[in-house]
């Protein structure tokens, strides 16, 4: 029901487990090329990103979803960008995503989140 | 166009009109000057004219007088004779004749009374035979027949007297008696004393003056008198004199004189006076003038033309010098001048150097600002990169703590959650220890506690781990060449560039590759080597890979875990020079693998090389030894090593318990972790000095943080000794055997 993408695996692990502790269904990649051949293979509800990432970068993979998969609601974390001041998340919400949260965010606060684009 | 040019220009533009000017006017001048010199010439002809004419006025004075003599109406001419004579007795050269009605000489004054006279109206030979004066008529006859004609005076030509055969003059007069002409009385006159009349007018010397008879045959002449009388006048001066009764000319003498002749005919007698002035003397005075304008012109122009060039070298050489100057400038190199005389010049000069100046001084501020704008950049990149190195960790952190939040207890979740925990906890305290590091280094607050050690040594056993566990964690394959060779180093200094560079072979090198570690000696180095067959570097990269805050490639970012601040290779490099060595890396492009050579200089071996561990049993007695650490593979690694040691171990999981056991055995040496589960190591520190034979306890804390205040806690908790993790066993060893030296020193 939700694909998970992120480089780190520590914080795929924890954030899979907290998806799954609000009983939501995960698939894990860890980029976005990944991701998107899960997402082909069997689309998914939600897509949760990171932005910066090795392979085809979260941006690539909105821009993919975004156009296949209309009705799947995507939402980006980040911590940033690692070289430049670069405003990732602005970035990111003029493409259009559902929903952004920076790094560290508050889990709580993404269930809701997720509850609420789910009705 | 060149200035000199220009200014020699300006002179010749400033100097020729004037002269040109002064050209016209003297040649107006000399005009006038001829004009003037022409008139005075006529006037003078004029004057001498009018003298000749007096003369023979004078003479005709006489001749009236004489006609009325009562002697010639009594036909007394033995009587008239004698009158002539006395009537021409001062006059010299000067003679009366009478002449009857037929030409028939009556009386001659010059002759006897009563000897035979001549009469020229009979005379057949109408010429002198004469040859000095071949064109004179012999004889008188033709005034004699006019005045017989005509009845009036009459003024004759030059002629040669029938009696005295010389050249002469005549003046006749009709005497007219009851109303008929009876005789025609005749003064004949030489013309020497016509001459010395023209001489007594004092003429300036250079004057020519001559006296010419109706037919133009000189009567006197100022000068060459005897060769010219009865000549004419040469040609050219003799036409102008006929065509006009009075003017001026120009022309030659038959002396072959090129005078200015100038020339005045008498109403009186039809006799001319000419007047001729040499050329000579009146173009001596003009091309003397003319001369003495053309030179001064001359030497004007080339003065002015000489300044100008001078005048053009002097601004233009300083000119040429600032415009080289200007070029130096431009390249940046200072330019120094000769002063030049010219003020505009100087001011020039002031106000080049001056805005050389201020473009260099805008240059360096330039730089200045370009420097200060690059490590701005590059704090701010460090910053972000920071900011994104921190936010991840912790976004595991508190995903992880809501995990365990919501997890029931014993739920699997919360194992997973813990060791998210450790990991990425453990992540974040080598970020800021790696951060700590740069900072000192940067700050010059790291100093070294150098000893002599083996590289080599210490290269093996820092990789050890590394090996052992590589192909389990599906690294690369390490192989070691290793060479003996000493430096003088700080250990905990030189295990951390290995391990970095270690690190960072790895970190890039896949499990199929490998990497080599090579350590040998070089004549006075000491060089570390680090080969892999991995990523490589790409070459813009490799001058910046060293850099602090500055990762060698962003995309690099896919070591997942294993990614750092980049600060590794940075703080290898700062390490090496605090060593006096230096570092540099080589790599032929991505997907080449790069090669890390480190060096240092060189040190003799100590006299007895030997293993660590073995310095450790000279100098150290065996102790037993309680290890309190709650991480269960550290305390049985530290166990292990401690009992290889020979010492007497016993361990504890936590303080309570190790607080127990110090009770019970009595340990020379307890090694305490300070993170402890239950009390801190700081309490149980404590609690040991306070204990039974605590004074003499050897207490060892060991941190995961190596800061000076951690070292002051540690200290005074009462620990004698402070290890910062991982702590190397030979330190540890070493570490027991200095404080077992000294409590042996110190009785119990």
């Amino acid at each position: 029901m939700i694909i998970l993408v992120d480089d780190n695996k520590d914080q795929r692990l924890v954030l899979r487990l907290a998806l799954e502790q609000a009983r939501y269904s995960v698939r894990e990649a860890e980029n976005g090329r990944d991701a998107l051949a899960l997402q082909r293979a069997r689309a998914s509800a939600f897509v949760i990103t990171d932005i910066f990432m090795p392979e085809a970068d979260g941006f690539e993979l909105v821009d993919a979803v975004r156009k296949e998969f209309p009705s799947t609601k995507i939402i980006v974390i980040s911590g940033g960008g690692k070289t430049a001041r670069h405003n990732y998340l602005a970035a990111a919400r003029l493409l259009g995503v559902d929903a952004t949260f920076e790094k560290p965010f508050n889990v709580d606060s993404l269930l809701k989140r997720l509850e609420a684009l789910n009705h | 166009m060149r200035l000199r040019s220009h200014l020699v220009l300006l002179v010749v533009a400033a100097l020729v009109p004037p002269l040109i000017f002064t050209a016209y006017v003297m040649r107006q001048d000399l005009a006038e000057q001829r004009e003037i010199l022409d008139r005075g010439m006529r006037t003078t002809a004029r004057a001498l004219s009018l003298a000749v004419d007096g003369e023979i006025k004078s003479s005709l004075a006489i001749l009236e007088t004489l006609a009325a003599s009562d002697n010639l109406d009594s036909g007394d001419l033995k009587g008239f004779h004698e009158l002539c004579v006395r009537a021409t007795a001062g006059r010299e050269g000067a003679y009366i004749v009478l002449f009857d009605r037929l030409g028939q000489q009556l009386v001659n004054s010059s002759r006897p009374f009563g000897v035979p006279l001549p009469n020229p109206l009979r005379e057949t030979k109408a010429v002198s035979a004469d040859a000095r004066y071949p064109l004179l008529p012999l004889g008188g006859a033709a005034p004699v027949r006019k005045v017989l004609e005509t009845g009036r005076p009459v003024v004759s030509d030059l002629f040669i007297a029938l009696d005295s055969r010389r050249p002469t003059i005549g003046i006749n007069i009709p005497v007219v008696r009851e109303g008929a002409l009876r005789y025609v009385l005749e003064m004949s006159i030489e013309p020497e004393p016509l001459v010395r009349g023209l001489l007594a007018q004092r003429l300036p010397e250079d004057f020519v003056a001559s006296l010419l008879d109706s037919q133009g045959l000189v009567i006197a002449r100022t000068h060459n008198f005897a060769g010219r009388l009865g000549t004419p006048l040469a040609p050219q001066l003799a036409a102008q004199a006929r065509k006009a009764d009075e003017g001026t000319g120009e022309g030659r003498t038959r002396e072959g004189m090129d005078v200015v002749h100038a020339f005045t005919r008498s109403q009186t007698t039809g006799w001319t006076i000419s007047l001729g002035v040499s050329q000579e003397v009146i173009g001596a005075s003009m091309s003397r003038s003319l001369g003495l304008l053309t030179g001064g012109a001359a030497i004007t122009l080339i003065l002015g033309i000489g300044a100008a060039i001078v005048l053009g070298r002097r601004i233009s050489r300083p000119i040429s010098l600032l415009a080289g100057s200007a070029g130096a400038m431009a390249r940046g190199e200072h330019a120094d001048l000769n002063v030049s005389a010219v003020r505009e010049l100087r001011e020039l000069h002031g106000a080049l150097v001056e805005a050389g100046q201020a473009v260099r001084e805008r240059a360096t501020e330039h730089e200045r600002r370009l420097a200060a704008e690059e490590a701005d950049r590059a704090k701010d990149e460090f910053l972000a990169m920071l900011s994104h190195e921190l936010r991840n960790p912790l976004a595991a952190l508190t995903t992880a703590a809501h995990v365990l939040r919501a997890a029931p207890p014993g739920d699997a979740a919360t194992a997973g959650a813990q060791g998210v925990i450790e990991r990425q906890t453990q992540h974040m305290v080598r970020l800021i220890e790696d951060l700590l590091d740069i900072t000192r280094v940067r700050l010059g607050k790291l100093s070294l506690k150098q000893e002599t050690l083996d590289l080599a040594a210490v290269v093996s056993e820092v990789a050890q781990p590394w090996r052992a566990a590589g192909p389990l964690a599906g690294r690369a394959t390490m192989s070691m060449q290793l060479s003996p060779v000493w430096v003088h180093a700080d250990r905990a200094r030189l295990e951390q560039i290995v391990s970095n560079l270690l690190d960072n072979a790895l970190k890039f090198t896949p499990a199929s590759g490998e990497v080599h570690v090579g350590v040998r000696q070089e004549g006075e180095k000491a060089v570390l080597q680090v080969t892999d067959n991995g990523r490589g570097i790409a070459r813009e990269s490799l001058s910046r890979i060293f850099d602090p805050f500055v990762q060698g490639e962003p995309t690099l970012d896919g070591g997942g875990d294993g990614d750092g601040l980049g600060l590794g290779l940075a703080l290898v490099r700062r390490l090496a020079e605090l060593h006096e060595g230096a570092v540099s890396a080589e790599s032929d492009g991505a997907g080449h693998g790069a090669v890390f050579t480190v060096w240092f200089p060189a040190v003799a071996a100590v006299s007895e090389p030997r293993l660590a561990p073995s310095k450790l049993e000279s100098g150290a007695s065996l102790r037993r030894v309680l290890v309190i650490e709650d991480n269960h593979d550290a305390r049985q690694m530290l166990g292990a090593v401690l009992e290889m040691d020979g010492h007497e171990v016993r361990e504890a999981k936590d303080g309570a318990s190790g607080l127990t056991i110090a009770a019970e055995v009595n340990p020379d040496v307890v090694v305490v972790d300070i993170g402890l589960p239950d009390i801190d190591g700081y309490e149980v520190a404590r609690r040991l000095r306070a204990g039974a034979g605590g004074r003499t306890i050897a207490l060892i804390a060991l941190t995961g943080y190596g800061g000076g205040e951690d070292h002051g806690r540690a200290r005074a908790a009462g620990f004698d000794a402070h290890l910062v993790k991982p702590v190397s066993m030979e330190r540890l060893a070493q570490v027991i055997a200095e404080l077992a030296a000294s409590s042996r020193a110190t009785p119990a």
